[in-house]
């Protein structure tokens, strides 16, 4: 049985890939970070033995590493890690014209990029003695510099770009070692990133969580060249 | 080229000062902002720049600071009638080993300095750039761009020049349509000097300010070569 742990499990597209994988036989140690949200808890119930929550704050050194600790005494390996977890901003229209808010654009910048540094870092010690050593990192098209055409959102997409050069480098840095990586660019999806449910985007998170899955679990040129690539197989450039 | 009005950022970069050198040389009148720690050792090397040394004004701030960029955006106001170019070269690295013991207090210090301070002095300079050639300028490292095959003990700082590159882009966005266009000057971090010879600078000293070229957004190297974000 393969073993992964999720990040932002609590809802959403995080919530949606931790069922797949349950209901795919794996284990799965998934991180919560909402305390009264009770979904991950339900679903955990319905597959006890093979699902252990465990708090995370992706943006605390604290938090991640007791996550780990957690995650270490329930298992002797992780074989995948899907790096969900971020936050998005109702201050994302300001512009340098009008001002910036920088204490803002550092809150994101700590989860949305380097949360994916701590966690990696953290269960290095499990994914090494895992036997498919997968990172999978969810991104977003607002982290394609080439392809930007937005007038504001500087926070958000400095921390999506910086997430993809970050993936990029620990591709460098670990594929010696036999890690391979996934980056996915989810598409707009029907999820809670702004706090409620945003009805008006274009996909349902189970919908996107099944085609992530099977580009997450299974090979492909990916294992040899990291790209940005969104839920339809589409290849996304930096 | 005619001399014109430019502010540095960042001027204890290496780079940065050689830009300087020759911009005074030619009878720019130049501000040149130090953002490092050792700013009264940086601000020396700049007296025996030679030329006009009316023409060039120094001061040391801390570019995280708002309250401190905006005391540049005073000595800007009152030492210059206009700004025609902004050189960013603020430039802050540290590696990070992922297996031996990474620090984000350094990654997230990287962001600040690297991403960060570059927006906050550009904020507060762009109301003096409004009559002026409004040409926006950053020096960067090759380890910021996706398309260099090395960078894996940098991995933060790579992070930190991908969001500055970001950031670059989206300003390109906005301001472009006010007639502002942008430089990005990448150079090799490793190299001694990051590359940057005599000529090559004399080569980037006139590129950065080339303002007959209104293209709205160029990222090259310091031979000249066009650079991949």
């Amino acid at each position: 049985m393969h073993t992964a742990f999720v990040t932002g499990a609590d809802r959403g597209l995080g919530l949606e890939l931790t069922r797949g994988l349950l209901e795919r036989g794996w284990r799965v140690i998934a991180g919560r970070y909402l305390e009264n949200w009770h979904e991950l808890t339900e679903l955990a119930g319905r597959h006890e033995g093979r699902a252990v929550v465990v708090p995370l704050d992706i943006g605390s050194d604290r938090s991640v590493r007791d996550a780990a600790n957690l995650a270490g005494a329930s298992a002797d390996a992780i074989d995948l890690v899907i790096h969900n977890a971020a936050v998005s901003t109702s201050l994302k229209d300001l512009t340098i014209a009008g001002g910036l808010n920088y204490e803002d654009m550092i809150r994101i910048y700590n989860i949305n990029a380097i949360g994916m540094l701590r966690v990696t870092e953290a269960l290095l010690y499990l994914t090494d003695a895992g036997t498919m050593k997968r990172q999978c990192i969810v991104s977003s098209e607002a982290g394609s510099i080439e392809r930007c055409s937005r007038e504001a959102w500087y926070g958000y997409c400095m921390s999506k770009a910086a997430l993809n050069m970050g993936a990029v480098r620990l591709h460098e840095n670990l594929h010696a070692d036999g890690y391979t990586f996934r980056l996915l660019h989810p598409g707009w999806m029907k999820t809670y990133m702004s706090g409620s449910k945003n009805e008006e985007a274009e996909l349902e998170a189970d919908v996107v969580a099944e085609a992530a899955l099977r580009y997450f679990i299974g090979p492909g040129e990916e294992d040899h060249r990291l790209v940005m690539k969104d839920w339809a197989g589409g290849e996304w450039p930096w | 080229m005619s001399a014109g009005f430019v502010v540095v950022v960042g001027a204890e970069h290496k780079a940065a000062e050689r830009l300087c050198r020759l911009w005074l040389s030619e009878g720019w009148t130049v501000l040149a902002s130090f953002t490092g720690e050792g700013g009264g050792e940086d601000r020396s090397r700049y007296e025996d720049f030679g030329g006009d040394s009316r023409k060039l004004h120094t001061i040391a701030i801390d570019p995280r600071d708002s309250e401190s960029v905006q005391s540049l955006s005073e000595l800007a106001a009152s030492v210059m009638e206009r700004i025609d170019m902004v050189v960013v070269a603020i430039d802050r690295r540290r590696e990070t080993r992922l297996r031996d013991g990474m620090s984000c207090e350094d990654v997230l210090a990287m962001y600040e300095y690297n991403a960060l301070a570059p927006l906050r002095t550009i904020e507060a300079l762009l109301p003096l750039m409004e009559d002026g050639m409004k040409r926006l300028c950053f020096l960067s490292d090759v380890r910021g761009s996706f398309a260099a095959g090395h960078g894996s003990d940098y991995a933060g700082y790579g992070m930190s020049l991908a969001a500055k590159h970001m950031s670059v882009k989206i300003m390109s966005n906005s301001l472009g349509p006010r007639g502002y266009t942008f430089r990005i000057l990448t150079l090799n971090g490793e190299r001694e000097g990051f590359g940057l010879t005599e000529e090559a600078a004399l080569r980037a000293s006139r590129w950065l300010a080339d303002f007959t070229d209104e293209s709205l957004l160029k990222l090259e190297n310091e031979l000249a070569e066009p650079v991949p974000f």
